[in-house]
């Protein structure tokens, strides 16, 4: 295997557990960008505890966790006042407050960013984080907390009235969110050896929404195939590298307009159509559904 | 000291005209459409880089050049909606369903327009050439006002109190507060539901263009990002508005052109920067409504 496939898999690993920590949010009724910022604050963690802190990398990433744990459920606070695109809007005001602190900060290099993070990050220890966190994901939506999750996601006045505490469903994911976006931050400075503020802006933003929405809203499993597929192209279609705004833009309005469930939902359609007929002659309904 | 504040004040409520005027065409839209449109930012843009090109190919007077800015700024979103957001309306979802769904169909179009801009302009600020239009600046005792300056400011508020007339008190605006207030019920009494939208849009975005042109008058240049900066700006202050109020709107555009100019006075440079983002989170956490919405449940 190539180094560039070494290092294109090490960033499909690491967008793939931002993009997971952003389908939670989504899955459970509240939209938050916030992961992007927590992206950020584990990155940056990387960074200045190798340049400041003087501390070893283990201990950095301890710091970034232990933080992310305890304030992603706040930063999920609002959802209790304020939910849809306005709870959407807060947490990318979260993001950019951010993005527009570190890039003011003395401390942590301003404009310019912070240089020598050592390049600590290697496919196995991406691969086990990234197996943690679709662990983690997994754990919360299956079973009963799962469906409370899903049923959270679609209506939570309904939910609330089956007796399924929305709120502290959201905290919950607020914290996991957190934690698994500041992990894959610290992969991320660790992978690309610096850190500066236009890495954790709107552009990046953009680039996970992309993933979500292209994978497929509703599973975790959605969120990782974005992530790969949205990551790889343009290593696979080099000519698409030049357009890829434009190539992003496109697919994410084809995505949602043909195909709202996603790559996910396209897959699944094709196991059903790939079995054999007497199955589907059964099912009268799900044929009705398919032809659709 | 007091006459650089006084001159900042000016500046600032100067630049409030020209938000006010973007933002007005974003919050029409999201009371009519329910749609948070991403890529009005790029009407702004497009109508302005736009103009500048028909400037600099020269031979036009200024009236022209407007006309090429407002119609340029109206077709662009009549395009982002016939791909983006009128698909979404003929699959009747859900009201939650369709506000995402056209964010994200508004996000990609904006993607696109930016990046096709930005190739457009070859990443280069473009400017007005002088020929088209000629800057005076007039004293009054310690303080400088450019004819631009007024001219911008002027144009502003007038499109402004017009568009505040037409919601309130034309056929027109009545018909469009009835959509805003349930398609349904609009078809019902016999509104051209779809006519309508593509009308708002197309107004919407002819003042987005208007907005761009304006701008790049005052501040020179323009660029292809100039509309997406503009963006977050106009977020904050319709959230500080609260929706359908046009007074909010120029509450809110002054509160952010004067922290914007005088602020730079006062504020540190990470407050500063951060300000219309720690707007919006204070706005939305304090008062979810705006400062001068009404309760959340009427949007119009």
């Amino acid at each position: 295997m190539g180094a560039e496939w070494t290092a294109t898999l090490m960033l499909c690993g690491i967008y793939s557990m931002t993009a997971i920590a952003t389908q939670l949010g989504m899955m459970c009724g509240a939209f938050s960008l916030a992961p992007i910022g927590w992206m950020a604050i584990g990155a940056y963690a990387a960074a200045l505890g190798a340049t400041r802190w003087m501390v070893g990398g283990f201990e950095a990433l301890l710091i970034a966790l232990a933080v992310a744990a305890l304030l992603g459920p706040v930063v999920m606070l609002p959802v209790r006042r304020i939910s849809g695109l306005y709870f959407a809007l807060v947490s990318l005001a979260f993001v950019l407050v951010i993005q527009s602190v570190v890039s003011h900060l003395e401390y942590t290099g301003g404009a310019l960013g912070i240089f020598g993070v050592p390049l600590d990050t290697d496919l196995p220890v991406v691969v086990a984080a990234l197996v943690l966190s679709a662990a983690a994901a997994a754990f919360l939506s299956s079973g009963r907390r799962g469906r409370a999750l899903r049923a959270a996601g679609q209506d939570a006045i309904v939910a609330q009235a089956m007796g399924v505490d929305v709120f502290r469903l959201q905290l919950a994911v607020g914290a996991v969110g957190a934690v698994i976006a500041a992990a894959s931050g610290f992969l991320y400075a660790g992978y690309i050896g610096y850190v500066d503020p236009t890495q954790f802006g709107f552009s990046l933003v953009v680039q996970i929404i992309v993933m979500v929405i292209v994978g497929g809203r509703g599973s975790w499993v959605g969120a990782i195939i974005g992530a790969c597929f949205i990551t790889m192209l343009p290593l696979v279609l080099r000519p698409l590298a030049e357009w890829r705004d434009v190539f992003n833009g496109a697919l994410l309005i084809a995505v949602v307009l043909l195909l709202p469930g996603g790559l996910v939902e396209m897959a699944k359609l094709t196991l059903r159509r790939a079995r054999p007929a007497p199955a589907a002659a059964l099912r009268p309904s799900l044929a009705n559904e398919e032809s659709r | 000291m007091t006459n650089l504040i006084l001159q900042q004040c000016l500046n600032g409520l100067v630049l409030a005209c020209n938000y006010t005027l973007f933002a007005l065409g974003l919050s029409v839209i999201w009371g009519v459409l329910k749609v948070l449109n991403l890529a009005h930012a790029e009407m702004f843009t497009f109508g302005a880089l736009a103009a500048v090109f028909a400037g600099q190919a020269g031979g036009f007077p200024l009236p022209v050049v407007f006309a090429i800015a407002v119609v340029t700024g109206g077709v662009l979103a009549l395009i982002v909606d016939t791909i983006a957001f009128w698909p979404l309306r003929m699959k009747s979802l859900s009201v939650e369903d369709f506000e995402l769904s056209s964010l994200i169909t508004s996000l990609g179009a904006s993607t696109i327009l930016v990046s096709l801009a930005a190739r457009w302009t070859n990443n280069q600020a473009v400017s007005m050439p002088p020929g088209v239009f000629t800057v005076e600046a007039w004293r009054f005792g310690p303080l400088v006002l450019t004819n631009v300056q007024v001219i911008v400011s002027i144009a502003a508020l007038l499109l402004t109190a017009v568009t505040w007339w037409v919601v309130r008190h034309s056929q027109f605006g009545r018909a469009l507060r009835g959509l805003a207030y349930s398609t349904d019920m609009a078809k019902v009494v016999g509104i051209r539901t779809e006519t309508l939208y593509r009308a708002t849009l197309f107004a919407c975005g002819a003042l987005a263009a208007t907005a761009g042109l304006l701008l790049t008058i005052l501040m020179g240049s323009v660029d292809a990002h100039s509309g997406a900066n503009l963006m977050l700006k106009a977020i904050a202050i319709i959230v500080l508005a609260g929706s359908g109020s046009i007074l909010g709107l120029l509450v809110g555009a002054v509160i952010l052109g004067l922290g914007e100019t005088v602020g730079t006075l006062f504020l540190p440079n990470v407050i500063q920067s951060a300000l219309p983002f720690l707007v919006i989170l204070v706005v939305l956490l304090a008062r979810p409504s705006g400062l001068f919405g009404r309760s959340e449940a009427v949007r119009t």
